[in-house]
C-alpha cells in the first residue's frame, strides 16, 4: 500500500511555480467549487492524474458538506451511491487525519467498497490526503491514476503542499460563507426591526416579516399564525411559500390541541421536527406536510411581556434543517416579530377606538347643534335682527366677543351662532359656566392640571382652554371669575400661552374667546371686583342682547315655537292657541326672559288636553308679580327707539336710519316717536 | 337631519319632508320637487311638512317658490301652520289654493 511509482514527473521548479500560481488564483476565489476548478487546471500542467475527488465536511455536524469528482478529464456528478463515505479510505483519512497512498487497488482489501468504486472507473493507484487547518479537519483530497504505483515520494510531498493550499481555500470559503450567513441574519433582524417601526398595516407587516425570515433562513416556507377568538385554533395570517402545492394557504385554521404549533403556543417553547414522523403529528397534518414534501418544521412562540401572541413557523423540505444554532437564531427573530405583532395589534385597537370616537364626536356635535344653531334663534323683531347682523359681521373674524344681556336672553345660542359662522366651525365650541364651578376648581377646569398638582389630582386633566385649541371657548358668566384667576386668564388670552397646574411646561393655544355676562362689568371695574385690563381685553366687540320685554313682537312666534316643540316631544297634537291667552302672554314682561317663557310653555303643554293650548294665565297675575302696565311697555318701546336713534346719530330715514334698523316704515316710527315724545335731534 | 320621501297615488304625489328645512337642505328640496314635478301626468304635488321641526328663512323662501309653482301643502303644529300662512300671504294670489290639512282653527 505504501509503494509509490514515479510516473509523469516534471521538473520540481515547474511544479512549485504551478503551485504558487494556484495559491494566488485560489486566494481570489470566493467559493470552494471555483477554487477547486482553478486548482485542477493548474495541477494538470505539473502532475499526471486520471481521477480527482475533493470532499468537504461540515464543521458542526461532520457530515459531507459538498464534494467534487473529476474523472477522465471531466467534472462529474457524484451519484447517491457514491456519496456515502462509510467504510471508505476517504472516511479513514478524514477520521485519522493521515495521508494514505494506495499503490494498487486490485490488491487492496481494507476498503473493499472503495476498491470496487475505483476499479470500476479504472483507477489503479491513489494518493488520499487530509485537508486540515491546524486542528480543524476540513475534508479530503484524493488523486489517482489508471496505472498502479503511480505516485513517488517526491510527488506525495508535493501533493501535501497542494492539499494545504486547498485546505486554505476551503477554510476561507467556509469562513466567508459563515460570515455572509451571520451578516444575512443580522440584516434579517434589522429588516424585521425596521418593519416593526415602519409598517402599521397588520397584514402587510406579517407578510413582509414572513418573506424576510424565509429568504434569510433559506427555508421553503415561513408563516405567522395568530390565535382565533374561540381559543381553540391558530389561523395562518401570513404565509410565504413560493413552491406551495396548495395544502397550506393563508386563513388555514390549525387546531391548538394535539398539533406542534399548538404545543408551542400553549407551552411558550419552540417545537422542532427534523424528520417527518407520522407518530408525532396528527394524520391530517402529516398528510398535508407530506403532500408538500416538507420534512423539517420549527414553530417559535411569539412572546411579548410574558404573553404568547402567536407562532412563527418555518419549514424546509430537507431533513435535519433546524439545528440548535438555527433554533437559537429563530428565537431572536421571534422576539422582534412578537414586538411587531403586539404593535400592530395595539395600532389596530387604537385605530378602531379613534374611528369610534370620531363617529361619536360627529354624532354629539350634531346633537348639540340640533338645539343650538342659528335656526334655534326665533324672532323677527328689529332688535333681534340687529343682534344677528352684528353676529354675521363679527363671526368671520377672530375677535373676542363680549355678550351682554340679562339671564335667559339666549347668550349661549348667540355664542354658538358666532362659532358656527366662524372659520373655526369644524373644531369644537367648548363651554364653561364660570358661576357653576366652585372657585377652587375653576383654575384647574380652565387650565388643567398635572397628576399630583394638588390633593385629589389623581390623574392628569386637560383644561377647557387646551380642549378649545383651534376652536372657540365660550366663558359664560365671566363676571363671576374670581379676581385671583383673572391675571392668568388675561395672560392666556393675550399671549396665547399658559401652564397646567403643577406643570412648568408652557403650552401654546389658538383659541377664539366668546364671553358672556349678565353683570355690569363697568361697575365691577369701578368697584375693583373685576380687573380693568381683563375687561378691556374682553370688551373688543360687545353685543347687547335685548331682553324679551324689549322685543314683545317676538313673543307670539316664540309661544308657537315652544308649543310645537313640546307638543311634538310630549306627542300632543296642539293645533291652536286661544287669542286671549296669546294676548296675555304678549303683555307679560318676562323678567326671566326666554328661559322663563320656555318653561312656562312647557308647563302649558303638560296641562293641555285636546287640540287647544291651555295656558295657566292665572299664574301671570297671581304669583305676586304685576302684569306690565301700558306705561311700562311704552317705556320699553321708548328705550328701544332711543337706543337705535343713538346708534344712528338721530337719523330716522335712509338705509342706515333708525326705521330701517327697526324694520318698520319711516312714517310709523315718526308717529311712535311723536306719541312717546321723542325728539331725534336731542338724541343725536 | 333631513329626509324626503316620495309616495305616489293615482291622484297625487306627496313629498314627505322630515327634519330641519334649513340650508343646505333647502336646495335638496328644490331639486327633488323639480324632478317630482316632471311626470305628474295631471296629478297634484303635495308637500307634507307635518314632521318638519325647523324652517329657516331660506326654507321659507323655498316653500314660497314651491307655493308659487302650484304645490299644495299639508302640515301640523302651530308654528309650521303660522309660517305657511305667512308665506301664503306673500303669495296671496294663490292663497286660496293652499291645502291645509290641519284640524282646529288658528286664532292668531
Amino acid at each position: 500500500m505504501s509503494a509509490i511509482s514515479a510516473v509523469g514527473l516534471e521538473a520540481p521548479t515547474q511544479r512549485y511555480e504551478a503551485l504558487l500560481r494556484a495559491a494566488n488564483a485560489i486566494a481570489n476565489c470566493s467559493d470552494c467549487e471555483t477554487a477547486a476548478d482553478v486548482l485542477v487546471k493548474e495541477l494538470r500542467e505539473v502532475i499526471a492524474f486520471d481521477y480527482l475527488r475533493i470532499v468537504a465536511f461540515d464543521r458542526e455536524t461532520n457530515a459531507v458538506g459538498w464534494q467534487l469528482l473529476y474523472s477522465n478529464g471531466r467534472r462529474k456528478e457524484v451519484s447517491s451511491a457514491d456519496a456515502s463515505l462509510d467504510g471508505t479510505a476517504i472516511e479513514w483519512v478524514h477520521k485519522y487525519s493521515q495521508l494514505l497512498v494506495t499503490a494498487d487497488w486490485i490488491e487492496e482489501t481494507q476498503f473493499p467498497k472503495h476498491a470496487q468504486l475505483l476499479t470500476e472507473i479504472g483507477v489503479a493507484s491513489t494518493c488520499t490526503l487530509p485537508l486540515a487547518r491546524g486542528e480543524r479537519r476540513l475534508g479530503v483530497l484524493e488523486i489517482g491514476r489508471t496505472l498502479p504505483h503511480a505516485y513517488s515520494a517526491e510527488e506525495v510531498r508535493f501533493l501535501s503542499l497542494v492539499a494545504d493550499q486547498l485546505a486554505l481555500a476551503i477554510d476561507a470559503a467556509v469562513s466567508s460563507y459563515l460570515s455572509q450567513q451571520a451578516q444575512d441574519r443580522l440584516k434579517l433582524i434589522l429588516d424585521v426591526t425596521n418593519q416593526v417601526v415602519s409598517s402599521l398595516d397588520f397584514q402587510e407587516l406579517l407578510r413582509a416579516v414572513s418573506a424576510s425570515v424565509r429568504r434569510v433562513m433559506r427555508c421553503d416556507a415561513a408563516a405567522i399564525m395568530l390565535p382565533e377568538s374561540d381559543g381553540k385554533h391558530l389561523r395562518v395570517h401570513a404565509l410565504d411559500f413560493p413552491d406551495s402545492r396548495g395544502s397550506f394557504t393563508e386563513k388555514t385554521a390549525i387546531p391548538i390541541e394535539g398539533t406542534l404549533p399548538g404545543q408551542a403556543f400553549q407551552s411558550g417553547k419552540p417545537t422542532v421536527l427534523n424528520r417527518l414522523d407520522p407518530t408525532e403529528i396528527p394524520p391530517e397534518m402529516y398528510a398535508k406536510a407530506a403532500g408538500e414534501g416538507v420534512n423539517s418544521l420549527c414553530h417559535m412562540p411569539l412572546v411579548s411581556r410574558g404573553r404568547v401572541l402567536g407562532i412563527l413557523a418555518v419549514a424546509q423540505r430537507a431533513e435535519n434543517a433546524f439545528d440548535a444554532n438555527a433554533v437559537e437564531f429563530l428565537s431572536q427573530v421571534a422576539k422582534q416579530v412578537a414586538i411587531a405583532v403586539e404593535n400592530a395589534l395595539a395600532y389596530g385597537e387604537i385605530a378602531d377606538l379613534k374611528d369610534r370616537l370620531a363617529q361619536e364626536k360627529l354624532y354629539l356635535e350634531d346633537e348639540i347643534r340640533g338645539g343650538m344653531d342659528f335656526e334655534g334663534i326665533v324672532g323677527q323683531s328689529s332688535a333681534l335682527r340687529h343682534v344677528l347682523s352684528l353676529v354675521e359681521t363679527v363671526a368671520p373674524s377672530d375677535s373676542t366677543v363680549l355678550l351682554l344681556g340679562e339671564t335667559g336672553t339666549g347668550k349661549e345660542l348667540i355664542a354658538s351662532a358666532i362659532h358656527d359662522r366662524s372659520r373655526r366651525k369644524n373644531r369644537t365650541l367648548v363651554r364653561l359656566n364660570c358661576a357653576a364651578i366652585p372657585t377652587g376648581l375653576l383654575e384647574s377646569e380652565l387650565f388643567g392640571h398635572e397628576r399630583g398638582a394638588f390633593t385629589g389630582a389623581i390623574s392628569q386633566k386637560v383644561g377647557r382652554l387646551e380642549l378649545a385649541d383651534q376652536g372657540t371657548l365660550f366663558l359664560d358668566e365671566v363676571g363671576d371669575i374670581p379676581i385671583e384667576i383673572q391675571p392668568k386668564l388675561l395672560r392666556a388670552l393675550q399671549e396665547r400661552e399658559f401652564e397646567r397646574l403643577g406643570s412648568t411646561r408652557t403650552k401654546k393655544v389658538d383659541v377664539r374667546l366668546v364671553a358672556a355676562t349678565n353683570r355690569d362689568l363697568d361697575k365691577m371695574v369701578e368697584d375693583r371686583e373685576f380687573r380693568s385690563d381683563l375687561y378691556y381685553r374682553l370688551n373688543v366687540f360687545p353685543i347687547r342682547i335685548p331682553p324679551l320685554r324689549e322685543r314683545p313682537e317676538d313673543i307670539p312666534l316664540l309661544v308657537r315655537y315652544f308649543t310645537q316643540k313640546y307638543g311634538r316631544r310630549m306627542e300632543k297634537q296642539i293645533e291652536s292657541i286661544p287669542v286671549t291667552a296669546m294676548k296675555k302672554l304678549s303683555r307679560w314682561h318676562w323678567p326671566g326672559n326666554i328661559r322663563e317663557l320656555e318653561n312656562f310653555m312647557e308647563r302649558s303643554v303638560i296641562l293641555t288636553h285636546g287640540s287647544a293650548l291651555q295656558v295657566p294665565v292665572g299664574e301671570l297675575i297671581n304669583n305676586g308679580r304685576t302684569t306690565p302696565a301700558a306705561g311700562t311697555r311704552e317705556a320699553s318701546e321708548r328705550e328701544q327707539i332711543l337706543r337705535v336713534l343713538k346708534d344712528t346719530n338721530g337719523r330716522v330715514a335712509g338705509p342706515d336710519g333708525a326705521a330701517a334698523r327697526m324694520d318698520i316704515k319711516r312714517t310709523t316710527l315718526i308717529s311712535r316717536m311723536k306719541k312717546l315724545g321723542i325728539n331725534p335731534r336731542r338724541v343725536s | 337631519m333631513f329626509k324626503i320621501s316620495i309616495t305616489d297615488t293615482p291622484c297625487k304625489r306627496t313629498l314627505l319632508v322630515e327634519g330641519k328645512l334649513i340650508s343646505p337642505w333647502t336646495a335638496e328640496l328644490q331639486r327633488v320637487s323639480r324632478e317630482a314635478s316632471h311626470d305628474l301626468q295631471g296629478r297634484k304635488l303635495t308637500v307634507d311638512l307635518s314632521n318638519v321641526t325647523v324652517i329657516s328663512p331660506e326654507g321659507e323662501d323655498t316653500l314660497f317658490e314651491l307655493m308659487r309653482e302650484g304645490a299644495k301643502f299639508s302640515c301640523g303644529g302651530v308654528l309650521t301652520k303660522y309660517v305657511l300662512k305667512r308665506i301664503a300671504r306673500r303669495s296671496s294670489s294663490r292663497c286660496r289654493d293652499i291645502l291645509m290639512t290641519v284640524t282646529g282653527n288658528c286664532e292668531n
